[in-house]
């Protein structure tokens, strides 16, 4: 039952990153047009820029066929401002989506078209890793009552590496919370009220400031069942 | 613009995959996307395979190292589209065979299935019951030897309190969940969530809300 896991391996996301857009510069001659199902591409002239997809960008590098023009969200300044960023707050930065994988295919195929190729690599592995620290100090705040998670600023690597943990844990959750039942007592005059815990309370990975945090969270609620209840329930 | 129509078809297809790979539950088919895609890929192997012919009969010519270029680009971007479709349904025939007797009882979630796919199903379930009877369901006393009993859980059902990671496409304001007690929550475009299937599962078929 391959097929049926619910989340996407990193070959997968990667094969999905390969569609975004990125600008190249070739050193050969096309005249025709390249008509793929998403638009067509071409004709293609020695040193004029042109934007494709990514699959077709590293296929041509791979043959020394153009020169990759690296994005802007993958140059040092840029990186060394999120990494500021991500290390003094605990919110998590907004990154490209597949910020992972279009970084690790050009680091592989199309290294000498980056500038500072390690100092690159150092920076992105640090974010990485800071991300990746925040991301399960997030976690640790599921408790026994937790409906469900925001997970809004993560990248599609971060997130598909969550998913099988997170799903599993919140199903978990639900499945014990909902196997109890309001208990039934008879009918005795005097009955001491009976309460169940019921809490609403969504967790965000991304952890704003503590004072805000406390005014966001929605307070403890508690029901009671009465006898009255009770005998609504038996009609 | 044709273009614009084309763009998407691709990201409307890899949002249906997505949907697929995430839920529990099979979506309905998506007969004009998949047609549209087969035909680009149909017309684009007939033009690989002409050129693949041209080049094998011109062996010693150089011009023809560009037109191989071209096929090679060609056939890459067929193989793209392949190997989603393949996936699609591979995942659509895992949750048939999953659940066979669950859709063959269900009207509605049979109808999700294209032509094929019920055939498929038609002729999977006939082997499946062939095969628990004659390893042992007729050696059981009459009254357990039903495999579509509701009542006694003999049908498996896809779980629809999975939970899911889903994007919101719209800004839905707040959203009350029925859960033990009721919880609110604010939707706004943008956000992602995991979330219980069942909460937001009338929210997907009017694509205000994807599955990511």
């Amino acid at each position: 039952m391959y097929n049926l896991q619910n989340n996407f391996n990193p070959q997968e996301t990667e094969f999905l990153s390969g569609d975004e857009p990125i600008k190249i510069i070739p050193n050969f001659t096309l005249n025709q047009k390249l008509v793929f199902l998403n638009g067509e591409y071409g004709p293609f002239q020695p040193s004029i820029p042109i934007e494709v997809p990514l699959w077709l960008a590293l296929t041509l590098r791979r043959q020394e066929k153009c020169q990759i023009t690296i994005p802007v969200w993958l140059s040092i300044e840029f990186l060394q401002d999120i990494l500021k960023e991500e290390k003094s707050r605990k919110k998590l930065s907004k990154l490209h989506p597949y910020f992972s994988e279009i970084s690790a295919q050009l680091f592989e195929h199309a290294p000498n078209d980056i500038n500072d190729f390690e100092k690159v690599r150092t920076l992105v592995e640090d974010i990485w890793n800071v991300r990746a620290s925040k991301i399960r100090e997030g976690i640790k705040d599921i408790t026994n009552t937790t409906y469900c998670l925001s997970i809004s600023d993560l990248t599609v690597m971060e997130r598909e590496l969550l998913k099988p943990y997170a799903t599993s844990a919140l199903k978990n959750i639900w499945l014990i919370f909902n196997s109890g039942k309001p208990i039934k007592r008879p009918n005795f005059p005097n009955q001491p009220e009976t309460t169940t815990n019921t809490n609403t309370n969504t967790n965000t990975i991304e952890e704003e400031p503590l004072i805000e945090k406390e005014q966001e969270t929605t307070k403890r609620t508690l029901r009671k069942f009465t006898t009255e209840d009770m005998e609504t329930e038996q009609n | 613009m044709e273009t614009t129509n084309n763009i998407t078809v691709l990201s409307s297809f890899i949002q249906a995959w997505t949907n697929e790979k995430n839920s529990p539950e099979i979506f309905p088919y998506e007969t004009d996307l998949i047609t549209e895609i087969r035909n680009h890929i149909n017309t684009q192997q007939q033009i690989i395979d002409k050129n693949l012919e041209q080049i094998k009969e011109e062996e010693t010519n150089n011009n023809d190292s560009q037109l191989m270029f071209l096929t090679n680009i060609m056939l890459m971007e067929v193989e793209r589209l392949n190997y989603l479709l393949r996936s699609y349904l591979r995942m659509r025939l895992d949750k048939i065979e999953k659940y066979p007797v669950y859709i063959l009882k269900n009207q509605q979630v049979r109808e999700s299935l294209s032509k094929e796919e019920q055939q498929f199903l038609a002729g999977y379930f006939k082997l499946f019951e062939k095969h628990m009877k004659n390893s042992f369901l007729e050696k059981l006393p009459k009254p357990l030897q039903k495999i579509d009993d509701e009542e006694e859980g003999m049908v498996a059902k896809p779980d629809v309190n999975n939970y899911v990671a889903c994007k919101i496409n719209e800004d839905l304001g707040e959203v009350q969940f029925l859960e033990a007690d009721t919880f609110n929550l604010t939707l706004k475009k943008d956000d992602s969530y995991i979330i219980n299937y069942d909460h937001i599962k009338p929210f997907i078929q009017s694509n205000k809300v994807s599955l990511i």
